[in-house]
């Protein structure tokens, strides 16, 4: 599904002395299939930009277009087409098991029986959760960062077209983290997903996105090919933002060594880099 | 020998829940914190972190054991005040924390609550406020900021109240890189100034100066040393679920070239210079 954002302006508590400008003019095109990371300092719009393409937020300005269709005034939410997953998704748990949680919208989509089961049980080990012995517990019975996972699995279950994702690694341990990146890889890869991430974590985003957008202040300060903007550290810094590991350490050993690295994004190339340095340098 | 603020002695705990899904959340932990310490407290998810430091302000109280809070034991009703003031916590979600219509007010809560006079509320509140970043927000509605500014609100918050020993539950996980970056540095002052901090993340990185790492596994203490030692086992770092951090993953790669760093440098400027050196 393509998603286009055409022209969108938004505050918060408009026309009272606290508003807030939370997208300014902002345009924007998703295309199918994409993975689309958006970083950016706090406040400056990524979560209110979800909202939005999603269609539960309305803007004051500007048109949402869903595959060339603009968003009525009531968009209907279909599970199947865009999944949300809320920065805080443990607040919207709400069923007696973990099973019947994630079954949710895929029950909605009119699966049942085995067909049902199956999806559930995907769902839960795409969130690296034990299937078996998880489905049954109460999610309130759960910490926090297994009740995101329970939330995530939920919204995954649907299989729809489009994942919007509001830091979705965040209080998951590393391994559950990469685990988690590669699923959501392979279903883009498998499936054709179109997925837009939000994030804060560069080294993750270094490994996920093609596409980076950056916020700022309500409005995309910049917009392109995720490995070239990543190794541009000046610009990441500009926003509030770290550069990846790898990038960063380029720039140090350029600092160190004497002469100009260029950076890199793989780790096995910094550790090439590493090596040749070793080599190279003095008592190597 | 030095005091111990915070003492746990054969400490487990189960949440009560509905028959069959009985879960020992803590299973007989016993462990000394000295003032002053940097203590950083990791683990998988479920392995009882939260539960841990629930434990270190009276929210929980063992069900068997014994849990003292600078002399204080927890299971009294009687210190609840004064443990809580001795020691404060940042919550995983600041939504769970915010109680206020107002920033000001939510930083003010605290305040008030310990009896300050009103000029030194008012000090307190301007300098957590500056320290935070959130000076610019204070008669903004909670509600309407960002998950990080909410992050922010409710650091400056406890900050505020000046506690001994500071609880931080993942206080990071919302914040872009540059508040990350800002917020450790006013953890390190705080330490440095003779706070205990305990440190729950799941990132390496941020731990590369904390004098002590705590490991949880299935509600046990699996590692208690320094940081440099947790990376010495793999079987160790898989159970807990534990990524080392880029500086020790690559000086890994290159022993494997047979190309080995000594000392592992744990921080990348630690690696440039052992590379460049």
């Amino acid at each position: 599904m393509r998603i286009e954002l055409d022209d969108i302006s938004l505050s918060f508590q408009p026309g009272t002395p606290f508003a807030v400008k939370a997208l300014d003019r902002v345009s924007l095109m998703v295309r199918p299939g994409e993975r689309l990371a958006i970083a950016g300092s706090t406040g400056s719009g990524k979560s209110t930009l979800l909202g939005v393409m999603a269609g539960i937020l309305r803007p004051a300005a500007g048109r949402v277009l869903h595959d060339g269709q603009a968003l009525s005034r009531k968009p209907r939410l279909q599970p199947g087409r865009i999944g949300l997953g809320l920065q805080s998704p443990e607040n919207c748990l709400f069923e007696k098991t973990v099973f019947d949680d994630v079954a949710f919208a895929p029950r909605r989509m009119g699966l049942d029986g085995e067909r049902l089961g199956q999806r559930v049980m995907w769902a839960l080990e795409c969130v690296g959760l034990d299937a078996a012995a998880s489905a049954t517990r109460e999610p309130f019975s759960l910490s926090v960062g297994e009740q995101r996972r329970v939330a995530l699995a939920g919204v995954i279950a649907a299989e729809p077209a489009v994942l919007l994702l509001d830091e979705p690694t965040a209080y998951l341990d590393p391994a559950t983290r990469r685990d988690l990146l590669e699923r959501l890889l392979a279903m883009n890869d498998e499936r054709g997903t179109t997925m837009v991430v939000v994030g804060h974590d560069m080294d993750e985003l270094a490994v996920f996105a093609e596409r980076l957008v950056i916020m700022d202040d309500g409005r995309v300060a910049a917009d392109g090919p995720a490995d070239k903007l990543l190794k541009d550290e000046a610009l990441l810094e500009r926003y509030g933002l770290e550069a990846p590991g790898t990038v960063r350490l380029c720039r140090l050993l350029s600092g160190c060594a004497g002469r100009e690295f260029a950076a890199v994004l793989d780790e096995e190339q910094a550790a090439n880099l590493l090596q040749e340095i070793m080599g190279w340098g003095p008592g190597g | 020998m030095e005091q111990s603020i915070i003492s746990l002695k054969n400490v487990s705990y189960a949440y009560p829940h509905a028959a069959g899904d009985q879960r020992v959340a803590l299973s007989d932990i016993t462990l000394d914190i000295r003032e002053g310490e940097f203590i950083g407290l990791v683990g998988a998810n479920g392995s009882g972190k939260s539960t841990l430091v629930r434990m270190l302000n009276a929210l929980l109280v063992p069900v068997s054991g014994e849990v003292r809070v600078d002399g204080l034991l927890t299971s009294d009703r009687a210190n609840h005040n004064r443990i809580r003031e001795t020691a404060g916590m940042v919550f995983q979600n600041p939504d769970s924390q915010i109680v206020a219509t107002s920033v000001e007010d939510d930083i003010a809560f605290g305040l008030e609550n310990l009896g300050l006079p009103v000029e030194e509320i008012e000090r307190r509140i301007t300098t957590a406020a500056r320290r935070f970043g959130v000076a610019g927000l204070l008669e903004r509605e909670p509600h309407w900021l960002s998950g990080g500014q909410k992050q922010r609100v409710v650091l400056a918050g406890v900050v505020a109240l000046e506690p001994r020993v500071l609880i931080l539950d993942e206080p990071t996980s919302m914040l872009d890189p540059c508040s990350r970056r800002r917020f450790h540095s006013l953890v390190e002052d705080l330490w440095r100034g003779g706070a205990t901090i305990i440190y729950i993340t799941q990132l390496m990185d941020e731990l590369a100066f904390a004098d002590r790492i705590l490991a949880l596994d299935a509600g046990r203490v699996v590692f208690d040393g320094r940081p440099r030692d947790i990376f010495s086992s793999d079987e160790l770092l898989e159970r807990i679920s534990l990524e080392p951090p880029l500086a020790v993953r690559l000086a890994r790669t290159l022993a494997r070239r047979g190309c080995e760093l000594s000392p592992v440098p744990l921080t990348l400027s630690q690696l440039a210079e052992e590379i460049c050196g």
